[in-house]
């Protein structure tokens, strides 16, 4: 498969079920298809996308499937009524989904990728709202979070996307009760994180490692 | 006097055709002044003219419009779209065909833009998971557009054309159906035989499994939680299903014509859909094809008035030329400006000619007469891009997609992708479209 | 290994250098008789110590500190009189984006009386409370909090419930 073409793929899947679920899917499809497969792929896709390069790592140490800490995200968001998450990790929001019956839910509909929102939100069933980045304020609360999935965390630092920080701002920050980072990756990325931004630990009320 | 209304008329015709940007105020602003000058010259007033416009067609436009965006609200198109992709393994050729069947028989029951509009999203997934080459972009759309065509010719509530047949009681439901349906579909085996040879789908480089596999379980992956909403595709398709038979069944002697049935049937889809159907009646209907079919029955009436068509007919068969050699040039002649003007003018302005030629002929001819015209519009349509909505749309959407090869190099959907598969379109039906009418003659 | 230019740039952070002092148990207990839930108390100190201007944060947790100890000399820490007018902080949002939802203010207020000690004239003590609950939450909920903690003072001066 030609570069050009391989990450064209690769960019339809992640715009709309996140870079690690993508990730995944395609390791996984590679690899029920011809063993080795995957291999090329890693060395292909993760030289241009830096999260696929970490879920090959990954997946070369035996992982089979994203992290997925669901518990550490219940316990955080206990006492929050509504949270709104910004950027598309698609195994992680139906975990999320399927085990919060009782929380109000909206996603905010901008992506650094090419994206169907109307698609990505009809997978829900009419559980998770769509949230435009100019009425992002209609949710705050003092029950109310923000969640954001990282990709990777070490002792200070994450990253995170773009979309993070054209939304939470110093106003938004003081109307959120939570502001949480809910981490995807096994491992920090090995290299210079392309498509996402590099944020302070801190920025987060809550992280869930 | 018909000289000034062919003029605002032709000028209409050509400047929609031109600047396609501003059709509608062209056809707004050419039946206006269509109206005033019928109504300074004494020729007609503005209450005739629009007494005179086919009501009970734009009703059965409309209705099945309804019908479509309750189906639309099940999501039926696009889970239907990603059924069809892992039925064919993604395996190119394979996707091309059925896709093409498939719009052609969903274009035979709703307004297949509408259908389009939601399997193109669908279908630019594929192109980019599975990574598809210029050639097979070109030949994979262009092949859904003509089937979307001659889906749309095929039954008598498709599109247009067939729909101003059935609405002015030109002809019944099931004599359209079992005239149209088999050519259309002889013309579709054509299409598809001619343009197999220049089938190179993706480049052979030995990942065609891998790319098929993907392409699936992405598609699986994008569409996994979504499912069809039972509460919006019984009361579409039970709506749907009841037409077509009142269509079939219920006779005019009973004076419950087709388009009472349509409207009938679009009350009950919107009932059944509850608020969603209150949501479709306001915002959903296609006030942009009515309005802009309304103005051209307008100029084409006040065109009427003043026995335009008629003289146009009496030249037609003053022609030294045999009758079949007539209906010929008459086809030909539809054809042509229906790829320059679309379908819905060149219909509007040509069934009355084709209405003066019908009544020289018995009524079985009568018949594939105006198949033959439905064909030869569905021809017209086929033969540019720019001849029907669904291509510039198509165009557009390929566009915004940002497409790429297997090289990197950007892939293009325009004029000039789509006119090859729409030269052979254009020959293989309208060859059909005159071979049937002429055996009917 | 990556080249140089793909190597990680020193890490943005939200807090300045000076803010370890934010992490002082002794606040989350300062606040323990104004807000009850943790979770909102969290919120609460957040957004007096943990956002905005440097200066804002260290002065309040400087305040703070100081009368929640002068709260604690006089044994006054108690939870307030929420039976009478309230002062909340409602959070500052464009008109258009206020739901109906009651919890678009910080989980945090303290009787009105506190103000009305300072004036007989009901339109003055209006005055003082738009004032109060002015602003960015660094001020307005920091307002309030210290309205608390002056409250519950001044009721264990008086030898009577805050």
């Amino acid at each position: 498969m030609s570069d050009p073409s391989l990450a064209m793929a690769f960019s339809a899947a992640a715009g709309e079920l996140g870079m690690s679920a993508a990730s995944w899917l395609f390791l996984r499809t590679l690899a029920a298809v011809e063993a080795g497969a995957e291999e090329a792929a890693i060395e292909s896709l993760g030289a241009q996308f830096p999260v696929m390069a970490a879920v090959g790592a990954a997946w070369r140490e035996g992982h089979r499937g994203p992290r997925c800490d669901l518990e550490g995200v219940r316990a955080r968001l206990d006492g929050v009524t509504r949270a709104v998450v910004l950027g598309v990790e698609s195994a992680h929001l139906d975990a999320l989904v399927a085990a919060s019956p009782g929380l109000e839910l909206g996603l905010v509909t901008e992506s650094p990728l090419e994206a169907d929102f109307e698609r990505i939100l009809a997978n829900f069933g009419g559980r998770v709202a769509a949230v435009s980045l100019a009425e992002l304020q209609r949710w705050s609360g003092a029950t109310s979070a923000l969640v954001t999935f990282l990709y990777g965390v070490d002792s200070h630092a994450t990253q995170v996307s773009p979309i993070w920080l054209r939304a939470v701002g110093d106003d938004t920050r003081t109307q959120f009760r939570t502001l949480l980072g809910w981490n995807v990756l096994p491992a920090p990325m090995p290299v210079y994180p392309r498509w996402l931004v590099e944020v302070a630990l801190d920025a987060f009320t809550d992280v869930v490692p | 006097m018909s000289l000034a209304f062919a003029g605002i008329l032709l000028a209409a015709l050509i400047a929609q055709a031109l600047w396609p940007g501003a059709r509608l105020r062209v056809v707004v602003s050419g039946a206006a002044l269509s109206c005033l000058l019928a109504s300074l010259r004494g020729v007609s007033t503005t209450a005739r003219l629009f007494a005179a416009v086919p009501w009970d067609v734009l009703t059965i436009l409309v209705g099945l419009g309804v019908v479509t965006e309750v189906l639309v609200a099940s999501r039926l198109f696009s889970l239907m779209a990603v059924r069809v992709t892992r039925a064919t393994g993604a395996r190119p050729w394979r996707f091309a065909l059925t896709f093409a069947l498939v719009m052609y028989v969903v274009s035979g029951l709703v307004n297949n833009l509408t259908a389009l509009l939601l399997v193109l999203p669908v279908m630019l997934v594929v192109f980019r998971v599975l990574g598809v080459t210029q050639r097979f972009l070109s030949l994979t759309l262009g092949l859904l557009l003509v089937a979307c065509n001659l889906g749309g010719a095929a039954t008598p509530i498709g599109d247009f054309p067939a729909i101003l047949l059935l609405g002015r009681g030109a002809m019944r439901f099931g004599v359209y159906l079992t005239a149209a349906a088999p050519r259309t579909a002889l013309a579709l085996a054509l299409v598809v035989v001619a343009l197999s040879w220049r089938r190179q789908a993706s480049p052979r480089d030995g990942t065609e499994a891998l790319r098929a596999a993907l392409t699936v379980n992405t598609l699986e992956a994008l569409h996994r939680g979504i499912r069809i909403d039972r509460r919006y595709l019984l009361p579409g398709a039970a709506a749907l299903a009841a037409m077509l038979l009142g269509w079939v069944l219920i006779p005019a002697s009973t004076g419950i014509g087709p388009e009472l049935i349509c409207w009938l049937g679009a009350a009950l889809s919107l009932l059944g859909a509850g608020k969603v159907g209150e949501t479709i009646a306001r915002r959903r209907v296609d006030v942009e094809a009515v309005l802009f079919l309304l103005s051209l029955f307008v100029m084409v009436g006040a065109a009427r008035e003043s026995h335009l068509f008629t003289d146009i007919a009496r030249w037609l068969t003053a022609l030294p030329l045999s009758p079949a050699a007539q209906v010929v040039v008459f086809l030909v002649a539809a054809a042509l400006l229906t790829g320059v003007f679309s379908a819905g003018p060149s219909m509007a302005a040509l069934l009355d000619v084709a209405d003066a030629l019908a009544r020289q002929h018995p009524r079985e001819a009568r018949d594939a007469l105006y198949v033959g015209l439905a064909m030869s519009v569905c021809a017209g349509s086929s033969l540019f891009l720019t001849a029907a909505t669904a291509g510039p749309l198509t165009q557009s959407l390929i566009e915004r997609a940002g497409l790429r090869g297997p090289d990197g190099e950007p892939l293009r959907f325009g004029f000039r992708e789509y006119l090859p598969v729409g030269l052979v379109a254009f020959a293989l039906i309208l060859s059909v479209g005159i071979a049937s009418t002429l055996a009917a003659l | 290994m990556p080249p140089p230019h793909h190597e990680r740039p020193p890490p943005p952070r939200h807090h300045a250098p000076g803010d370890a002092l934010a992490d002082d148990p002794r606040l989350d207990d300062a606040l323990r008789s104004l807000v009850d839930d943790p979770g909102a108390r969290r919120f609460v100190l957040r957004c007096l110590v943990g956002e905005g201007p440097q200066h804002h944060r260290a002065s309040n947790q400087v305040l703070v500190l100081l009368l929640a100890e002068l709260v604690a000399r006089l044994d006054g820490a108690r939870p307030l009189d929420a039976s009478g007018p309230q002062l909340a902080v409602a959070m500052r949002l464009p008109p258009h984006l206020r739901g109906d939802r009651d919890d678009q203010r910080y989980p945090i207020s303290v009787p009105r009386a506190v103000l009305e000690r300072l004036s007989d004239d009901p339109a003055a003590v209006d005055a003082m409370a738009r004032a109060v609950v002015d602003g960015p939450p660094q001020h307005a909920v920091a307002n309030v909090v210290m309205l608390g903690l002056l409250a519950q003072c001044l009721a264990a001066l008086e030898g009577r419930p805050a």
